[in-house]
């Protein structure tokens, strides 16, 4: 039932990214002052919106793993995490290689990138944390608490560019009066940001089962620790 | 076009590496687990 889920998350993976890359370079109109390099538009948008709904699934596990202590959130966080700041590092690149050529700087110490390298930063400590702690229990209690208190940078993140007069652009999607896009590129970051869903949940999916298939090897070299410990005493 | 090929490439390898490490890590972790499974 998994196996077959799986494939048709796949499939619908493939569709929706050859649409979506279909609609950004055949359909979505060039941008007049941009020109096409605007198009990263495309990728780190719903990057980084993936990127927050991965911290999401990080905060809400590690708040139920502090409530419960049963290891399936704890394992639901990690795989989220991870997934998350695959997608934060991605936002981080693409973010200047948009900027190099439309604000003649690489980066800025603006509200919304720093507070969004801070973001990374929280995570990469939240899997480095994972790396250090030994003893099982203890590394899932820390680490819940990490994401939790995590988290409160997330909404930092999207409210930055509303709060701060930054550089970064101003948004463009409820954003208020005087913002929007042209229907044709909203049309497109639509399909953009479904097709990254579907990526984030393929690549959260399959780590997750790997955390619980390493849960599984783990319970087997016990039982068969267990039992050669028992033949050597009989 | 080649900033934006540059930013879409950097996405395509990273998420292409990240997917392969998870395959090598799922092969592994299926070998152990079939091992220990022969030796119970």
């Amino acid at each position: 039932m998994a196996r077959r889920s799986g494939m048709i998350l796949d499939a619908a993976l493939l569709i929706a990214m050859a649409a979506a890359f279909g609609m950004i370079f055949f359909y979505a109109p060039i941008e007049s002052e941009m020109g096409i390099v605007q198009k990263i538009f495309y990728v780190h948008v719903p990057l980084a919106w993936n990127a927050f709904l991965g911290f999401g699934i990080v905060f809400f596990s590690s708040f139920r793993y502090l409530a419960t202590r049963d290891p399936k959130w704890d394992m639901r966080a990690l795989s989220a995490a991870e997934v998350g700041v695959l997608f934060t590092t991605l936002v981080l690149i693409t973010g200047p290689i948009w900027a190099k050529p439309v604000w003649g700087i690489w980066w800025t110490w603006d509200a919304r990138l720093t507070l969004t390298l801070v973001l990374w930063l929280i995570y990469v400590g939240y899997l480095m944390l994972r790396r250090y702690i030994e003893s099982p229990e203890r590394r899932a209690v820390l680490a819940a608490v990490v994401g939790v208190t995590g988290f409160i940078d997330v909404p930092l993140v999207y409210f930055a560019i509303r709060w701060w007069r930054t550089q970064h652009p101003q948004p463009v999607i409820a954003g208020g009066e005087g913002s929007g896009l042209d229907p044709r590129m909203a049309t497109t970051l639509w399909i953009c940001v479904a097709a990254f869903t579907l990526l984030f949940v393929a690549l959260y999916r399959r780590r997750l089962a790997i955390e619980a298939m390493r849960a599984r090897a783990e319970a087997l070299r016990d039982d068969a620790e267990a039992a050669r410990m028992e033949g050597a005493r009989s | 076009m080649s900033w934006l090929l540059a930013a879409y490439a950097a996405v395509a390898i990273a998420v292409g590496g990240y997917a392969l490490r998870l395959a090598r890590l799922k092969r592994a972790l299926v070998s152990e687990i079939d091992a220990s499974k022969r030796l119970r």
